[in-house]
């Protein structure tokens, strides 16, 4: 099969950025994404899905891609969240169980589908092409990445909008086990293949060399380090590459703190790391790859990033190349 | 790039949790739903029909200490995955470490974990709630209780892309091994019964108080159900290697969306024909190649007439392929239907027979296909489309040739 070449053409994300009420987590500031919704009709649309439609509105302007309403571009969404919307979910239940099946609004329903906000996304933006929900954990957006890099690698699709988003709620608080301060995040990159990016003369802000996932069972979890640093490798041989050509790994997830220096040990490289100590929950990969598009720099123009999303029992790997 | 094929299925359903019990009950033409217990008295609940399984065979195929830990969609998701392996030959210790990938599809996910979570909160608040409920909710979950349950590490992902998630799941699953991710996927749809898709439905006014009537002009509405259909997957070469009986071959998908409303599908069926076109495209093939549908069906006034006019467009008005419905039987299982959909036409496939569409008695002009009214009917089926279009406009099309 004919691969391509993929690159990341814009990027937009928001993180919580002012405390909760009860100072558990980072809230998003309502006032950095709002005005971006003027225009859109979202009665009825949920805070999450609010939320999404704003960071991939900014990730398209970043870009420049245009979406036409009413036009078939076979463009995708893949959308990763650990909770998506659970808050809406639940609230809709509560009202059903306290005041009775008769008394829950109906316009609410659409909500409570685990798919919600990313069709929400889809119908606002007017995509059409495959719309994947992946709920992953801490690795969703990653992994939701990774999904729509393979899509646009293999010519499934010419460009994909590629994150994640989870918001904090009460019931969310009460499952997330979290080991580092929580934010709410959201985020979406622009994936393109090199023919459309240079199609329409794009610019190129990194180019995806390579995605792998896996997820561990239980009784393998104490091999977590041993099978990143494993992936790792196996992904640079597979581009023919050096370890050397890694000049940092990011590592984002529940078990970064303790695995990352594990991991840069058995690969027994001088590799640059650092580990991540905010919580994004499923938005994880994407508010990483923002960072390293911000702040990753090297002379070398071959110098690779490499994001390692540890979960509790999943490991997921992202390569790429910034482009100056 | 390899030959994608099915090696092994696994099914829970009203209809039954086995192969031999799901073909028999589909084949008679029976209802597997009815008036349910909990909901016959409650004033809050104008519709009181529902599907749900009654049968625990299921649970005797699993382990249950283990699964303690997880919610009930995880259960059934074991068990037919585990069923799927065992159909397809293949033992656990034989799967290639790394490389098995479980892909789930779901809607709701482990719902009834948070219906309890909500029980429990408005009646003690949120504290309440036992950690290890808690724990049992997050979607990832499910996917992880396969995990554990085969204990091979792999690609893992959990899709939840509402009535068309077991679709979805298997087109990833064609995907990771034409790609060369994954060696064997074990893939497909899993959804429990779910008070809030009833409160839902029936707030929208989209239930049937009776039966499901896919196409008739008389139809009300859908059944809420439940149920889980599992595939093993591997490329053709891999299977003919190990001399495994090969159910099917998936030749191609088509993804799309209607990028139109939350709730209603595109009135000119948008999504579905560009899915259809797309997935007749990348198998090769004509229209006229596709010798049965697998309708989405699900016997809402909406549903139906734009599903027929979709067919009309891509096939031609009188050349539309016999098309059935068994949501007709099974009612509407959510993220499971399109699993046991595929898993209900490569039967027809080994068995050369038409399942029905039943409850059908008044023709609808704008619904002009043959749905196989109320009998099954003996037919030669080598090639099978199956679709499933669902809420927020997700469409899927997969077509399945006999191998």
């Amino acid at each position: 099969m004919d691969t391509k070449k993929v690159y990341i053409t814009g990027i937009g994300a928001l993180v919580g950025e002012i405390p909760a009420e009860n100072g558990n987590y980072m809230a998003f500031d309502s006032s950095k994404y709002e005005s971006l919704l003027e225009g859109f009709r979202l009665r009825g649309v949920d805070r999450v899905s609010s939320i999404s439609l704003a960071t991939t509105l900014l990730a398209l302007k970043d870009s420049g891609l245009e979406i036409k309403k009413g036009e078939t571009n076979g463009y995708g969404l893949f959308f990763g969240t650990a909770y998506g919307a659970l808050e809406s979910i639940h609230s809709f239940d509560c009202t059903a169980v306290e005041k009775g099946a008769l008394n829950v609004n109906p316009g609410l329903f659409p909500n409570t589908v685990l798919n919600a906000p990313a069709c929400q996304v889809e119908i606002q933006q007017s995509i059409d092409g495959p719309v994947y929900t992946i709920c992953n954990g801490s690795t969703s957006s990653l992994d939701a990445i990774g999904m729509g890099y393979l899509h646009v690698r293999h010519g499934h699709e010419p460009a994909i909008l590629a994150g994640g988003s989870d918001e904090v709620s009460g019931l969310t608080f009460r499952i997330h086990k979290s080991k580092f301060p929580l934010y709410e995040a959201s985020g979406f990159v622009v994936i393109e293949s090199e023919d459309l990016a240079n199609f329409r003369k794009a610019t190129l802000k990194a180019e995806i060399l390579g995605f792998e996932s896996i997820e561990v069972p239980p009784n393998k979890s104490d091999l977590a380090a041993l099978m990143t640093a494993q992936l790792i490798k196996h992904s640079i041989d597979e581009l023919s590459k050096s370890l050397s050509d890694i000049k940092k790994i990011y590592f984002c997830g529940e078990i970064a703190k303790d695995t990352g220096l594990k991991v840069v040990n058995i690969l027994e490289n001088e590799i640059e790391f650092e580990v991540l100590e905010e919580d994004y929950m499923g938005g994880n990969g994407i508010i990483t790859v923002s960072r390293v598009l911000r702040e990753f720099n090297s002379n070398d123009e071959n110098a690779l990033a490499a994001i390692a999303n540890l979960g509790d029992d999943r490991i997921s790997l992202l390569i790429i190349r910034k482009i100056k | 790039m390899s030959n994608v094929v099915i090696t092994g299925m696994g099914v829970a359903s009203t209809a039954g949790c086995n192969l031999k019990d799901y073909w028999d009950t589909l084949c008679s033409g029976k209802s597997t739903y009815g008036i349910m217990d909990d909901y016959k008295d409650n004033p809050n609940f104008r519709i009181k029909v529902g599907a749900r399984i009654q049968n625990n065979d299921w649970e005797s195929k699993i382990d249950c200490e283990f699964l303690k830990k997880y919610g009930r969609a995880s259960k059934y998701a074991v068990s037919t995955a585990l069923s799927a392996l065992k159909d397809a030959g293949v033992e656990i210790n034989q799967l290639p470490e790394g490389r098995t990938a479980v892909i789930i599809g779901t809607t709701m996910g482990e719902i009834q974990v948070e219906e309890s979570i909500s029980e429990m909160s408005v009646k003690s608040g949120i504290q309440s709630v036992s950690p290890d409920l808690l724990n049992k909710y997050r979607t990832d979950r499910i996917g992880a209780s396969v995990r554990e349950a085969i204990g091979i590490s792999g690609p893992t992902y959990n899709v939840p892309t509402a009535c068309t998630a077991g679709n979805y799941a298997i087109a990833l699953g064609k995907r990771l091994i034409e790609w060369g991710k994954a060696d064997v996927v074990i893939a497909g749809g899993v959804d429990v019964f779910s008070r809030v898709a009833f409160t839902g439905f029936q707030r929208l006014l989209s239930l049937t108080p009776d039966l499901c009537k896919p196409f008739d002009k008389n139809r009300k509405g859908l059944i809420v159900g439940e149920g889980c259909g599992m595939f093993v997957l591997e490329s053709e070469s891999s299977a003919k290697a190990r001399g495994a009986k090969i159910l099917g071959e998936i030749l191609s998908v088509g993804l799309t969306s209607d990028r139109h409303h939350i709730t209603a599908p595109h009135p000119d069926g948008d999504g579905a024909i560009r899915a259809m076109e797309e997935a007749l495209k990348e198998a090769g093939l004509v229209p006229s190649d596709i010798d049965y549908i697998s309708a989405h069906g699900t016997g809402t006034a909406t549903n139906d007439k734009v599903e027929a006019k979709a067919l009309s467009k891509v096939f031609g008005k009188d050349r539309i392929p016999v098309t059935s419905s068994i949501k007709s039987m099974l009612g509407h299982a959510m993220g499971a239907a399109s699993a046991l959909e595929l898993a209900a036409s490569i039967q027809m496939m080994e068995n050369d027979i038409l399942l029905p569409t039943i409850n059908y008695s008044t023709p609808d002009p704008e619904c002009e296909i043959d749905c196989v009214p109320n009998e099954a009917r003996p037919c030669k089926v080598n090639c099978i489309m199956s679709n499933s279009f669902a809420f927020g406009g997700q469409v899927s099309s997969l077509i399945v040739k006999r191998s």
